[in-house]
């Protein structure tokens, strides 16, 4: 089969040692960023690119690999010792994983969900080895209009699907989407909102914008918030291992976390918060004893933790084989692909199959490494989680400056982080969601480009968009998500209202 | 210390920045020059839309503002002068960190980040930051290529 013999090959090119070594690189340094409290996969994808850039792209692709999984396992090791959740995927886990720690069964809590990971972690990424390529069969019969209706429909889900209000995303989204105005204009060579600063010719880098609301304004929110919040660290105590019966509760739900886990990453869905939540929920409703969850169900970590892992490896099917970033850690990788000159999509899986299938193959080699590298170094994670506060931010401060300047070299990314910083900053204080503007800021140009071209192609006739058949039908599925929540809210106000 | 009214005050900036915003990507668009070739979808379509877009959103986002469910829920305590400090050695870094190099502006940031955060061991904070900034200097420009500046004063 035509998928094996690729992947066979992505093999062959992994499993070169030089090849290797970079992946455990990727690996280690993906976990001990992702371990760090506040910082999520996004950001730690973001803070190790310039680590990439004296790499060949496929060795790149391979380190970002390991990066990728090894920052969305980290952060699962602080949501359970710290209950600083990295991102918002971990805070189902810290639910019980902290309750976990707290009465003593930190090991077990860290073991099940290196476990799960491990497992789901495979299952997704087998299930990607067989959707991307699928992906790419159907996606060569999309012409612009099609694409730039998934984009207007990825826009949607990420920034109407999730967060407390339509208003706070919608207000990221349009912030993301003005960023991504500024530079040149492909079609034209126009240049716009440049303001007479050549630096900005080439744009905003969304690497700058996603460090900066990341990493700055989160540090500059914990900073006033220091007073108020102390940090309540879990050494682990007893064994890392679990017991038969933690075992016999574990494997049902790593199983189902992951079937739930790589759809819902793979959908337009905006990445994974709600396979998380909803393979909390389908273990409480499944568990023989749901009083037990929210005080230490084992259940309540294993599901989750594995719906995370799958999720991971469904977010880079539409990723790497439509182009189509569903998460702001997919827009990042995205970005840092774009700056080899790639462009991921149906002609990078034609043109550079050994790219991509060395990346895809480079995740089982990750994933192995992760369940093999990181349940012995957890005693290392840990040390890195008491570093004192103080120190740890100023440290992540000065992490984000080097990434920042050293993409360019120019001093102007440095204020744009200052200004992006304050205003991430205030975005967290306001509950603004980050990942719209994130995503709206690589798709808003693609979506653009995508528009005319089609506009161009149909002759100035913007019914093309409707009479394509399936554009018409991705952009009324659009439509629905946006409005149908709306009109809802909007009759639960009114029956308040009369009641 | 932040009061309900000041968190009200401060959503309503936020929608009247929204729409702002707007109105100056509009304005800004119609000063891009267009030639007639690609007046159907030519550089300014999107902005425009995008333009528009902002205004209505932070329209909404004012009703929603002055009705305070703008403002987060619940009383948030916030400390701003940590921020200021923060702030502060961001914006030395961007000033020296040309003239002076890597090292002196990194430590120096690495002062103020932990000078946020209350500690006053100024002594071992210094020592801290000097090596931090030593070391990604060493690992990441010596080792890795990445170019980080030396100093133009020094060496310039």
């Amino acid at each position: 089969m035509d998928t094996f013999a690729s992947l066979l090959h992505g093999f062959a090119i992994a499993l070169t040692p030089y090849n290797l070594m970079w992946a455990s690189v990727g690996v280690i340094m993906g976990t001990a960023i992702g371990v760090l409290p506040g910082i999520g996969p996004a950001l730690t994808v973001a803070l190790l690119l310039p680590v990439t850039f004296q790499l060949d792209p496929t060795s790149a692709f391979i380190m970002f690999a390991g990066i990728y999984y090894g920052a969305v396992y980290g952060g699962s090791t602080t949501a359970i010792l710290l209950n600083t959740p990295g991102e918002s995927a971990s805070i189902v886990t810290a639910l019980d994983g902290h309750a976990m720690a707290r009465t003593g069964r930190a090991g077990a809590a860290l073991a099940t969900a290196a476990i799960g990971s491990f497992v789901a972690g495979t299952i997704g990424t087998l299930a990607l080895t067989f959707v991307a390529p699928f992906m790419v069969k159907v996606a060569l019969r999309f012409g612009p209009a099609e694409y730039f209706a998934l984009m207007v429909l990825a826009l949607v889900t990420v920034t109407a699907v999730l967060g407390s209000s339509l208003i706070r995303g919608l207000i990221s989204l349009m912030a993301g989407l003005m960023l991504g105005l500024v530079g040149i204009d492909i079609q034209t060579g126009q240049t716009r909102f440049t303001f007479g600063v050549p630096e900005l010719l080439d744009g905003i880098d969304i690497v700058v914008v996603a460090v900066g609301l990341f990493a700055v304004g989160e540090t500059i929110y914990v900073a006033t918030r220091a007073r108020y919040e102390t940090e309540e660290l879990y050494k682990i105590r007893g064994s890392l291992w679990m017991t038969p019966v933690e075992w016999a509760r574990s494997w049902k739900p790593w199983l189902r976390g992951a079937f739930i886990g790589f759809p819902l990453g793979a959908l337009p869905a905006g990445g994974s918060e709600i396979p998380t939540f909803l393979s909390y929920l389908t273990e409480k409703r499944l568990a023989k004893n749901p009083e037990e969850f929210g005080k230490g169900a084992i259940e309540g970590v294993a599901g989750p933790e594995a719906a995370n892992n799958a999720s991971a490896a469904g977010v880079l099917a539409p990723m790497l084989a439509l182009g189509l970033p569903t998460s702001a850690t997919a827009a990042v990788m995205l970005a840092a692909l774009q700056q080899y000159g790639l462009q991921p999509g149906p002609q990078l899986f034609q043109n550079n199959p050994e790219l991509v299938w060395g990346m895809i193959a480079s995740l089982y080699i990750g994933n192995v490494m992760l369940l093999v590298l990181n349940l012995p170094l957890v005693g290392i994670w840990v040390k890195l989680l008491s570093i004192p506060r103080p120190w740890l931010y100023a440290g992540i401060l000065v992490f984000a400056s080097l990434g920042t300047y050293t993409l360019n070299n120019n001093v102007v990314d440095l204020v744009i982080l200052w200004v992006i910083g304050l205003a991430g900053f205030g975005m967290r204080v306001y509950e603004i969601p980050v990942a719209p503007c994130i995503v709206a800021l690589i798709l808003g140009p693609m979506a653009e480009q995508h528009f005319r071209r089609a506009l161009m192609i149909a002759q100035g006739d913007p019914s093309v968009f409707f009479t394509h058949p399936l554009s018409a039908a991705i952009l009324a599925i659009a439509a629905l998500l946006l409005f149908v929540p709306m009109v809802l809210r909007l009759r639960q106000r009114q029956k308040m209202a009369v009641a | 210390m932040k009061s309900l009214r000041a968190y009200r005050i401060g959503g309503q900036v936020i929608a009247l920045a929204t729409v702002a915003a707007g109105i100056a990507v509009v304005a800004a668009t119609s000063q891009i020059n267009v030639s007639p070739v690609y007046a159907a979808a030519g550089p300014q379509l999107f902005p425009y839309l995008i333009g528009g877009a902002t205004i209505l959103i932070g329209l909404i986002a004012m009703v929603e503002a002055f009705r305070g469910t703008l403002a987060p829920d619940g009383e948030l305590e916030l400390d701003l002068l940590p921020a200021g400090i923060m702030a502060g050695g961001l914006l030395l870094q961007i000033f020296t960190i040309e003239p002076l190099g890597w090292v002196p502006s990194t430590t120096a940031l690495f002062m103020a980040g932990a000078m946020a955060f209350g500690k006053r061991n100024l002594l071992l904070d210094f020592v801290v930051g000097l090596t931090l900034s030593i070391t990604t200097l060493l690992v990441f420009d010596r080792w890795l290529g990445l170019r980080l500046p030396f100093g133009n004063l020094f060496f310039g």
